[in-house]
């Protein structure tokens, strides 16, 4: 089917049987008018001037009983509306079907500071996902350059009865829509705390742009705005304790929950048993039919007797009755050690099944060297050095650059930019080894799955 | 000496140049009669309020359309709106309908009742570009006008919504080829 020439055939102009019941009757016709007149007139004037225009006159006679709500377009009139909504403007399909479902709560709240006016226009929060949707317009003359989301600085406090920040991760994506308007939307994801209690349906976010562009703000783009989860989003939520335990290559695993939202669907684990095994753990999941593999995330705090471990993954339909929990070992181990640079040299420290040794460090004007070494670390995986970082004092990070030394040695030089070596600082270095699995895996188990529930 | 028009009687015109069209557009987008009939109302309510601020008669088109999307988004983030499917009976398409259709002016018009049924299902951004374009006739120009985005967004799309239309289509099964052989 040659899909263009059906739709250049699907014309209003050419519709035949099609929304035949929908026309724009007279009636339709005489109530815009009313309203139209009485809006301008008043009521008491309203008879005589109907009287005066032909054929609506006659209509509006016939017609009797219409009523109408002047307030009925919601909760957005008035002309200091945007009127464009920012999540309509960055066009991300994910964002399309929140909007689609009703899951998105209007705002049309602006603040202009130097000219610029920056409007909140959409927020949507599903109890682990929140977007926040700006509008920012130009002044027509405007000579600035461009806005970009690396200068959009969101200074977002999202308070739970006025104390609680949950959110943790924050990303600003931004559209540019012509040279006087843009789209922009702050992405905030709950992250990292393993402990995520539901949050109540309304709460206070508190946001403040402090520099869009090249531009300072002066406090003026600042919000206080309340917001109460829409009923369409609130019906995905879903918390319950499933009473599952599986036994797993001398690992208990145990299910203490599972989370449920429009976004994501996350299922709180408790792991016992070896810590090395421990370490190792990871899922693949598929859904309950078994048919599907999908990719799941992992977040996991250890200690010596118990692992904690936030399996999630998005969520694909509400009405998903169970998944299937496949449990599998990396086949490599990492293993990270942290050295304070100091005057000595050499400094040595444990790492993996080896050392780590720091021999030289270069503090040039144009760069700083760290010529280091890996002793007697077995099953290292070759190229395989995960990270080497350079941390200063007050916190800032600095990712080094690996030159190896010589070929066939376990030496290296790490090439950073030019630091002041009065400062305090430590270099960071992970490695990744080899794991033999076959020394840790029991056959019988290898294809274990665990089904978990996701409804209760 | 030229007679100037009221604005009642340039909404009278309006409406009777665009009223059908608005409440055709607006249907598509909401998928309800009574609700595309109110919005269709704050449509030319809206308009009527803006005439004397509005001076270039050539761009009475557009001006409406982006009027009626505003409207329809407003709509769409209210605490009111529903998902709520079409409430307009499109022809179910019976064995014995289809017997019956032997005219080509006939078939031409069942394709576009399958046609409406399955736009419907699309999502509004793509709906939206799908009946603009085509249904309503606007270029690509226009229709990045009302939208406020580049004419690039608008091409890319319909380009996607096409695309999107199609797997529908596959998905339904839908062969007006057949039929029309």
């Amino acid at each position: 089917m040659d899909l263009e020439k059906e739709l250049k055939e699907y014309r209003y102009e050419k519709q035949g049987k099609i929304l035949r019941e929908l026309d724009f009757t007279q009636g339709l016709k005489v109530s815009i008018y009313q309203r139209a007149v009485q809006q301008k007139k008043g009521r008491r004037q309203m008879a005589m001037i109907a009287k005066t225009v032909s054929g609506i006159a006659v209509a509006v006679a016939l017609t009797t009983g219409v009523t109408y709500n002047s307030d009925s377009t919601g909760g957005l009139n008035g002309s200091s509306v945007e009127s464009v909504f920012a999540f309509e403007l960055y066009d991300d399909d994910k964002i399309d079907k929140y909007v689609e479902q009703g899951m998105t709560v209007p705002y049309a709240e602006s603040r202009t500071d130097q000219g610029v006016t920056v409007t909140v226009t959409d927020i949507y929060y599903d109890g682990e996902e929140m977007f926040i949707g700006y509008v920012i317009r130009l002044p027509e003359n405007w000579k600035g350059s461009e806005i970009v989301s690396k200068k959009w600085n969101p200074n977002t406090n999202i308070t739970i009865n006025d104390d609680t920040s949950v959110f943790r991760s924050v990303r600003v994506d931004m559209k540019k829509v012509n040279d006087n308007l843009y789209a922009a939307v702050e992405k905030h994801r709950r992250e990292g705390p393993l402990v995520k209690e539901p949050l109540p349906d309304s709460f206070k976010i508190k946001l403040e742009a402090t520099e869009i562009g090249n531009i300072k703000g002066t406090g003026k783009w600042k919000w206080e705005l309340p917001f109460t989860m829409p009923k369409e989003a609130q019906e995905y939520l879903q918390t319950f304790e499933p009473n599952v335990k599986a036994a797993w290559n001398d690992l208990s695993i145990q299910v203490d929950k599972v989370l449920k939202n429009a976004s994501t669907t996350s299922v709180f684990l408790t792991v016992e048993g070896p810590k090395e095994k421990r370490e190792l753990l990871q899922f693949n999941a598929s859904s309950e039919n078994s048919t599907e593999a999908f990719q799941v995330k992992t977040e996991r705090r250890h200690d010596e007797t118990s692992s904690k471990i936030e399996v999630w993954w998005d969520t694909r339909h509400k009405e998903e009755r169970a998944l299937l929990l496949k449990p599998y070992f990396f086949d490599f181990a990492r293993d990270s050690v942290d050295l304070e640079l100091e005057n000595k040299y050499p400094i040595e420290k444990p790492l993996a099944d080896g050392s780590a040794v720091i021999n030289k460090v270069e503090y040039l004007a144009e760069k700083t060297l760290v010529h280091y070494e890996l002793k007697q670390i077995t099953n290292y995986l070759d190229h395989n050095i995960y990270s080497n970082e350079l941390r200063h004092e007050e916190g800032s990070q600095l990712k080094g650059k690996i030159v190896p030394s010589n070929k066939n040695s376990m030496q290296f030089t790490a090439e950073f930019p030019a630091i002041d070596p009065k400062q305090k600082s430590s270099f960071d270095l992970s490695v990744n080894t080899k794991v033999d699995l076959s020394k840790i895996e029991k056959k019988e188990d290898k294809n274990k799955t665990i089904s978990i529930p996701l409804h209760p | 000496m030229e007679l100037h028009k009221t604005n009642e009687a340039k909404l009278e015109w309006l409406m009777d140049e665009y009223g059908r069209r608005m409440l055709h557009l607006i249907f598509f987008l909401v998928k309800n009669k009574e609700v595309a009939e109110d919005l269709t109302q704050e449509v030319f309510l809206k308009a009527y309020r803006s005439l004397d601020s509005f001076r270039n008669e050539s761009t009475h088109k557009t001006w409406l359309y982006r009027i009626a999307i505003n409207e329809v988004k407003k709509y769409q983030r209210s605490w009111n709106y529903r998902k709520i499917f079409a409430s307009i009976k499109i022809i179910e398409l019976s064995d014995q309908h289809r017997q019956d259709s032997v005219e080509p002016q006939v078939i031409n018009e069942m394709d576009k009742e399958e046609m409406t049924r399955i736009i419907m299902k699309l999502p509004l951004n793509y709906r939206q570009v799908i009946i603009l374009h085509y249904y309503q006739e606007l270029s690509v120009e226009e229709i990045a006008g009302i939208l406020e985005t580049s004419q690039g967004a608008i091409h890319n799309k319909l380009y996607r919504a096409r695309n999107k239309l199609r797997a529908l289509l596959d998905r339904e099964e839908v062969v007006w080829t057949l039929r029309r052989n």
